[in-house]
């Protein structure tokens, strides 16, 4: 993916890297657009590229912004809020999926151990957002295994710990889970907008705003409506059938 | 990239990082200017060229230390200039850092031409 920062006579691979760095060091998206006009606007007069200016854009990054910020509280709060989304999708569509096959809504040993399992995960997930950012931005394969070992563990211990510990009727469980997602929208909507935007200064004529495309714009929109939109279309089939 | 160990201007980077600050300041004190305008300045000075990398970081701790203010100015049709001015503090922080300066500079150079001509004999501790 290409990134335009609107700063022509920066090297691309110097901007990318540099923006990347400041990002995972926490610098918002004002700091960082300022930066990337005055990069831009020495090397549009001095005719000099970024490298030879400014050196290496991790190195320069860093002298810019020496500590780290921490996890913000709002990343906490995000996680938390997707935690609830998600919460509330699987327990409408197993309400939806007991209530066509005409059982109760059974929640097994392992459903009950996955739902703590991601309650950790996410603590861990806040806590190290940093580090984990940053491997999973160096590496692809970081996030290909990471991800498919935690779908592999969660699937094996709802395969092994398949005996009941609770059965709910179908209805309250229905309540329940459409509560939840109507509890993450409704948060989500109102919570402070996460959004940082990198914006270029006032006066610099855009040099150094980012330029969202549609599909960026659009997923940010859909947000809020992620996990009703995801239940309501995986639980046509589970109607049908 | 290996470091140099001296501008190319000669002048050995030591020195250059402890005499940048008032320089830059001395720049900006002429009334406001630019990233580039300041460089240019220190290498008619004499003072070799300064790295925009070594430059932006020094102009934004000024500015954190609320002794310069600035401001971006649209460019035709360029990405325009961030221009410095200095604040009250600035200014009185710059008069400080000359004076300051001044004397140092008079120490040390009274002292290494005075030893230079002196005798090249050891004084005996007494």
């Amino acid at each position: 993916m290409k990134i335009d920062t609107n700063t022509p006579h920066v090297e691309d691979e110097w901007t990318q890297a540099f923006l990347l760095e400041l990002r995972l060091r926490g610098v918002d998206g004002r700091r960082i657009g300022s930066a990337l006009a005055e990069v831009e606007a020495h090397c549009a007069e001095s005719g000099e590229s970024a490298r030879s200016a400014f050196g290496d854009p991790e190195a320069y990054a860093v002298d810019l912004a020496p500590a780290p910020a921490p996890a913000s509280p709002d990343l906490a709060r995000d996680v938390a809020r997707s935690v609830l989304g998600l919460a509330g999708m699987l327990l409408t569509l197993a309400a939806i999926g007991a209530w066509s096959s005409g059982t109760e809504v059974e929640l097994t040993a392992g459903f009950l151990a996955v739902s703590a399992l991601v309650v950790l995960g996410t603590v861990l997930v806040v806590r190290l957002a940093e580090p984990l950012l940053r491997a999973v931005v160096k590496h692809w394969w970081v996030a290909v295994v990471g991800g498919g070992a935690t779908v592999a563990l969660f699937v094996a211990v709802l395969v092994a710990w398949r005996q009941t510990v609770v059965s709910v009727p179908v209805l309250p469980s229905l309540v329940a889970g459409l509560a939840l997602l109507a509890a993450h929208t409704v948060l989500t909507l109102r919570g402070p907008d996460l959004a940082d935007p990198v914006v270029g200064p006032e006066g610099a004529g855009g040099t150094g705003t980012m330029h969202e495309g549609t599909v960026s714009r659009g997923l940010d929109r859909l947000g809020p409506w992620l996990f009703p939109v995801l239940t309501a279309v995986m639980a046509i089939p589970l109607l049908l059938l | 990239m290996q470091t140099p160990t001296s501008t190319d201007a000669g002048w050995p980077t030591e020195w250059m990082r402890g005499a940048l600050a008032v320089c830059v300041l001395h720049v900006i004190a002429d009334g406001p200017t630019y990233g580039y305008a300041i460089a240019s300045a220190l290498a008619d000075a004499g003072l070799g060229t300064v790295k925009g990398g070594t430059l932006y970081p020094l102009l934004g701790r000024l500015e954190e230390a609320g002794l310069v203010s600035v401001e971006w100015r649209a460019g035709e049709g360029g990405p325009g200039r961030k221009f410095y001015a200095l604040t009250p503090t600035g200014e009185e922080e710059h008069r400080r850092q000359v004076t300051h300066w001044l004397a140092f500079a008079d120490v040390t150079s009274s002292f290494v031409h005075d030893s230079a001509l002196a005798e090249p004999s050891r004084k005996e501790p007494s």
